[in-house]
C-alpha cells in the first residue's frame, strides 16, 4: 500500500480521535446544581450568592460560600486560590471546577459585578 | 459622505472589471480609474477620522467612545481602530490599498482577480456606509470629554498591532481573488506564480501580527503567557494555517504541477476563513465566552450573507471547474519532498480544523443543548500531538529530494539530525521533561532544528536564496522548543507579600516596600527582590482604572539568558477591618476627593431598637456622573457586635463606614482607592512565575518572520525578473 496515504489516514484518524476525546474531556457544560452533583468531570456552574455568610481567608487564600441557582438549589462552594478583589459585591458568579463528596470544589471563578450603568460598562469592555 | 462615494466607485470598479474581464478592454481605464476614486474615498475618509479625533469633535459617537481629551497623541491615532466601526473601515482602506498594488501587476488574469477583489470591497463598503464611524449624537446630548481608550490599549504595541493584523487578514483576499480569476479563465496553473510572492506576504504579515500580539500579551496583560487561545487569536490563527498549508501546496505545484485542485481549495478556504472568525468574534455570538467581548452592532445578519456569499461563489466556481482541471502527469512520489510537504499540509489543516472546531465549540453544543465552551487545554491538547508529526515532517522533507528519494539514502542523510535530536531530548529529560508528549515535541522540534540547520548551510553556500525557507523553518523548531519549556515547564507560586517583611517564593525573596505613586495614575507597587541570579527590584503595575472600573495590574519581568522571572501583581489584601487608618472622615455636607471620586455626605438614615442601624447617604461623583450610595452600620447594644454592609460604586469599588460619631455628625468611610494612602498592615498578593528558555520564543519568531520577508523579497524578485510572468 502507498506509504504517503497509509500516513495520512493514520494521521487522520489520530487526529480525528484526538480532537473527539479532547473535545468531550475539555467541554464545560453550564448545568444545574442537581445535574453537577452526578456529574465527575469538571462542569461549569453559575448562580447568586445565597446568603452573605461566606468565609473568607485571604491570608489562607480560602473561600467558602452557599451559591443558589436559577431553580433555587443551594450548594456550598470551596475555592482555594486568591480571592477575587470584587467578591463580595458580585451579584452573579460562574464557578468550574467538580463535584465532591459534599461541596463544589471550584478551580476557577468568575465574578460578575452589578453596574449601575449597564450600558456604559458594556461599551467599557468593548476593546479591539 | 467619503464612505459613499467609496461605496458606489466599488460598485463602478466592479462592473466595469466584470466588463474588462469578459473581453472589453475599453472599459479598462474607466474600471482602473472607479478603484482609484475608491482608494483617494477611503483615504479621504481615513484623514477625516483623524482629523475629527484629533480635534476631539465629540459631536461623534466614535469620538466620544474611544477618546478623550487627556489622551496622549500617540494613542489619538490609535483610536481609528479602538472600535469595531473604524477596524471595518481601516479593513475595507488596506484591501483596496493591496488591490492598487494587484492592479498593477501586468498579467492576463488581472482584470478577473480584480472582479473578485471588488467583491469584498463592494460588502465592506457596505458595512462603513451602513455603519460606518462618523454617527453623530443629537446636538443636546454631546459630551463635553470622550471615554478614552482602554487603558489596556494604551501600549506601544497595541497601537501597530490591529493594523498589522488587519493587513494580514486583507492580503488573503489577494489569493483567493487570484485563484478565482484562475478558475474563471482555466489557467490553472500559471496563477501560481502571480500569486505565490502574496502568499508568502500574508503569512509573514500576519506572523508579524502575532508576535506584536505576544509581547503585548506577555509584557501587559500580566497572566504570563503570550498565546490564550481566545476566540480572537484562534480566529487569526486559522486563516495563517490554512495560508501556510497554501504556500507549501503552491512550492509543490511549481515544482511537479500536482496538487492544482488542492491549492484552489486552500486560496478559497484562507479567505472565507478570515470572513468566518470575524463573523464570530464581532457579531457576539461568542460574547458569553471571550474576554474580549463584543457588542452586537446589529450586522450579524449581514456579516452571514457576506460569508455565505464568498463561500458559495468560491467553493461553487471549485465543483463547476472541478472535472476540467487536469489531473498531474505523475502521481505524487512515494517518498519524496512532495508527499511529505503534502502530508505537511494535512497536518496545517488539522490543526485548522480543530481550533475552529474548539473556537465554535458554543455554535456546535448549542445543537445538542445548552451552549457550552471548551476550557483552553482543549486546544494544546489536540495540538500537541500535531505538532509532533510538524516536527517530524518539518525535519524530514527539506532533506528529501523532490520526486523520488532512496530509503537508504534518507536514512544516511537524516542519521545526524536523529542524532543531534536525541541528544537534545535527552538533555531534555534531565532537566525534568518527562512527560511523554511535551518529550516528543522536543524531539521532533529538535529533529527539525538540526536537519534545517544542515540544509540551511548548504542552501546558502548555494546563494541566500535557497537557504531562506529553511531558516524560516530552523525558527519555527526554535519557538516549539520555547513555547514547550516557557509554558510547561516554568514554576509558579502565588504569594502574599506583608509590606516590610520578606517572604520566600520559588527560592527568590520577595520583600514588598510600598507604593510608588506616578504622575500618569499608573501607580507601582515596589518589591525588592533577592535572587540567586542577582537582586533587583521589581516595580509592577498596580492601580485603579476608572475606565475598566477594576485594577490594573502590569507584571514586572525580569530577563535573563535562560529564563525570566515573572512577577505578577494580584491584588491588595489582607486590609485589618477595625483599622481606622486608612479611614477617611466626611462631616455633613463636606465632599472630599479620594482617587477620581468626589464623596458627598448628605446625612445618616438611624434606625433605633435593640440593634442599631445607621446608613450614611452619600453621594459619589464619578467622571461626570452621580450615583447615590449608602452603606450601613449595624450594631448591637446588648453584645456590642458590629456589622457592616458596604454599599458599591458602579462597576466596583465598596464604601464602608468604619466608625460613626453622631455627636458631631461625622463619619468615617474606607473610600476604595484610599489604600493609596500609607497604611499599615497591607498585604500584597503577587504570582511569581519562571518561564524557561522564554527567549528562545522571541528568537525563533524573529528569525522566522526575517526568512519569511526575505522570501518576500525573492519571490517578488523572480516575478519581476521572469519574461513569461508579464505578458
Amino acid at each position: 500500500m502507498n506509504l504517503k496515504l497509509a500516513l495520512a489516514a493514520v494521521l487522520l484518524i489520530a487526529a480525528t480521535a484526538i480532537g473527539v476525546s479532547s473535545f468531550k474531556k475539555s467541554v464545560t457544560p453550564y448545568i444545574s446544581f442537581v445535574e453537577a452533583r452526578h456529574s465527575t468531570g469538571l462542569v461549569q456552574v453559575n448562580g447568586v450568592l445565597a446568603d452573605k455568610n461566606y468565609v473568607a481567608r485571604p491570608e489562607d487564600q480560602f473561600l467558602e460560600f452557599s451559591l443558589k441557582d436559577s431553580r433555587g438549589e443551594v450548594m456550598r462552594v470551596r475555592y482555594r486560590g486568591v480571592i477575587p478583589g470584587n467578591f463580595d459585591q458580585a451579584v452573579s458568579v460562574v464557578a468550574i471546577g467538580r463535584y465532591t463528596s459534599d461541596h463544589f470544589e471550584a478551580e476557577q471563578l468568575l465574578v460578575k459585578c452589578p453596574s449601575k450603568y449597564q450600558a456604559e460598562a458594556e461599551k467599557a469592555r468593548k476593546t479591539s | 459622505m467619503f464612505t459613499w462615494i467609496a461605496f458606489l466607485a466599488a460598485l463602478v470598479a466592479l462592473l466595469a472589471y466584470v466588463a474588462a474581464a469578459g473581453g472589453r478592454d475599453g472599459a479598462l481605464p474607466a474600471a482602473r480609474l472607479a478603484y482609484r476614486v475608491q482608494w483617494a474615498a477611503y483615504i479621504a475618509a481615513a484623514a477625516t477620522l483623524w482629523h475629527i479625533l484629533f480635534t476631539h469633535q465629540f459631536r461623534y459617537e466614535y469620538v466620544a467612545s474611544y477618546s478623550s481629551l487627556s489622551m496622549p497623541g500617540r494613542y489619538v491615532y490609535a483610536a481609528f481602530w479602538g472600535g469595531q466601526e473604524g477596524t471595518f473601515m481601516l479593513w475595507a482602506l488596506l484591501t483596496c490599498s493591496l488591490g492598487l498594488v494587484l492592479m498593477r501587476v501586468r498579467h492576463p488574469l488581472i482584470p478577473t482577480a480584480m472582479v473578485f477583489l471588488n467583491l469584498p470591497l463592494v460588502m465592506l463598503g457596505l458595512v462603513t456606509v451602513m455603519r460606518g464611524p462618523f454617527l453623530t449624537f443629537a446636538a443636546n446630548r454631546i459630551p463635553v470629554d470622550g471615554n478614552g481608550l482602554n487603558p489596556l490599549l494604551q501600549d506601544p504595541w497595541m497601537t501597530i498591532h490591529p493594523p498589522v493584523l488587519f493587513t494580514g487578514f486583507s492580503s488573503l483576499a489577494i489569493p483567493f481573488a487570484i485563484a478565482m480569476a484562475a478558475l474563471v479563465k482555466r489557467r490553472y496553473d500559471d496563477w501560481i506564480r502571480v500569486a505565490l510572492p502574496w502568499v508568502v506576504l500574508s503569512t509573514g504579515v500576519l506572523s508579524m501580527g502575532f508576535i506584536m500580539g505576544g509581547v503585548w500579551a506577555y509584557k501587559v496583560l500580566g497572566w504570563g503567557g503570550y498565546w490564550g487561545w481566545d476566540p480572537v487569536e484562534n480566529g487569526s490563527l486559522i486563516p495563517w494555517l490554512s495560508n501556510v498549508a497554501l504556500l507549501h501546496g503552491l512550492l509543490v505545484q511549481r515544482v511537479t504541477g500536482s496538487l492544482r485542485r488542492t491549492n484552489f481549495f486552500l486560496a478559497i478556504t484562507s479567505y472565507v476563513l478570515v470572513l468566518y472568525a470575524s463573523f464570530l468574534t464581532r457579531s457576539g455570538v461568542l460574547a458569553d465566552f471571550s474576554v474580549h467581548s463584543f457588542v452586537n452592532l446589529g450586522l450579524n445578519g449581514f456579516l452571514l450573507t457576506f460569508l455565505i456569499l464568498v463561500a458559495v461563489v468560491g467553493y461553487g466556481a471549485l465543483v463547476l471547474r472541478l472535472r476540467d482541471i487536469p489531473k498531474p502527469q505523475e502521481p505524487l512520489g512515494n517518498l519524496s519532498r512532495e508527499s511529505m510537504m503534502w502530508l505537511g499540509q494535512l497536518v496545517f489543516m488539522l490543526m485548522c480544523a480543530l481550533t475552529a472546531v474548539g473556537m465554535s465549540a458554543p455554535l456546535i453544543t448549542r445543537l445538542f443543548g445548552p451552549p457550552s465552551n471548551v476550557q483552553t487545554s482543549y486546544y494544546n491538547l489536540v495540538n500537541a500531538p500535531l505538532a509532533i508529526a510538524m516536527g517530524l515532517l518539518l525535519g524530514i522533507s527539506p532533506l528529501m529530494r523532490w520526486r523520488k528519494h532512496e530509503a537508504s539514502a534518507l536514512g544516511r542523510a537524516a542519521a545526524p539530525a536523529l542524532v543531534l535530536a536525541l541528544v537534545v531530548t535527552v538533555t531534555a529529560v534531565a532537566f525534568g521533561v518527562r512527560e511523554a508528549i511535551p518529550a516528543c515535541v522536543v524531539f521532533a522540534a529538535s529533529f527539525a532544528l538540526a536537519a534545517n540547520a544542515i540544509v540551511t548551510w548548504r542552501g546558502f553556500r548555494a546563494g541566500w536564496k535557497h537557504g531562506i525557507a529553511y531558516l524560516g523553518h530552523m525558527g519555527v523548531s526554535l519557538l516549539l522548543i520555547g513555547v514547550i519549556a516557557s509554558s510547561h515547564y516554568g514554576n509558579a507560586v502565588q504569594v502574599q507579600l506583608p509590606r516590610g517583611q520578606a517572604r520566600s517564593a520559588l527560592g527568590y525573596r520577595l520583600t514588598y516596600q510600598g507604593v510608588r505613586h506616578e504622575a500618569n495614575g499608573k501607580d507601582r507597587v515596589m518589591i525588592a527582590v533577592a535572587a540567586p541570579e542577582r537582586s533587583f527590584e521589581a516595580s509592577p503595575a498596580l492601580y485603579w482604572s476608572d475606565y475598566n472600573q477594576g485594577y490594573m495590574k502590569k507584571p514586572h519581568i525580569e530577563r535573563f539568558l535562560t529564563h525570566d522571572i515573572y512577577i505578577s501583581p494580584l491584588e491588595m489584601v489582607g486590609t485589618d477591618a477595625n483599622d481606622e487608618s486608612g479611614a477617611v472622615w466626611l462631616a455633613k455636607g463636606e465632599s472630599k476627593k479620594v482617587g477620581d471620586v468626589t464623596y458627598t455626605f448628605v446625612d445618616f438614615d438611624a434606625q433605633m431598637g435593640q440593634v442599631v442601624h445607621v446608613a450614611a447617604r452619600l453621594r459619589a461623583e464619578t467622571g461626570g456622573r452621580t450615583v447615590p450610595v449608602r452603606p450601613v452600620l449595624e450594631m448591637d447594644l446588648k453584645t456590642g457586635a458590629r456589622n457592616s454592609i458596604p454599599d458599591y460604586l458602579p462597576g466596583g469599588g465598596s464604601i464602608e463606614i468604619v466608625r460613626v460619631d453622631p455627636s458631631q455628625g461625622r463619619v468615617a468611610l474606607r473610600l476604595p482607592g484610599a489604600e493609596r494612602g500609607a497604611k499599615v498592615g497591607d498585604v500584597l498578593a503577587v504570582e511569581v512565575s519562571t518561564k524557561p528558555l522564554i527567549n528562545l520564543v522571541w528568537i525563533g519568531a524573529i528569525v522566522m518572520l526575517g526568512s519569511v520577508f526575505l522570501s518576500v523579497l525573492r519571490r517578488g524578485l523572480d516575478l519581476g525578473r521572469n519574461p513569461t510572468a508579464r505578458v
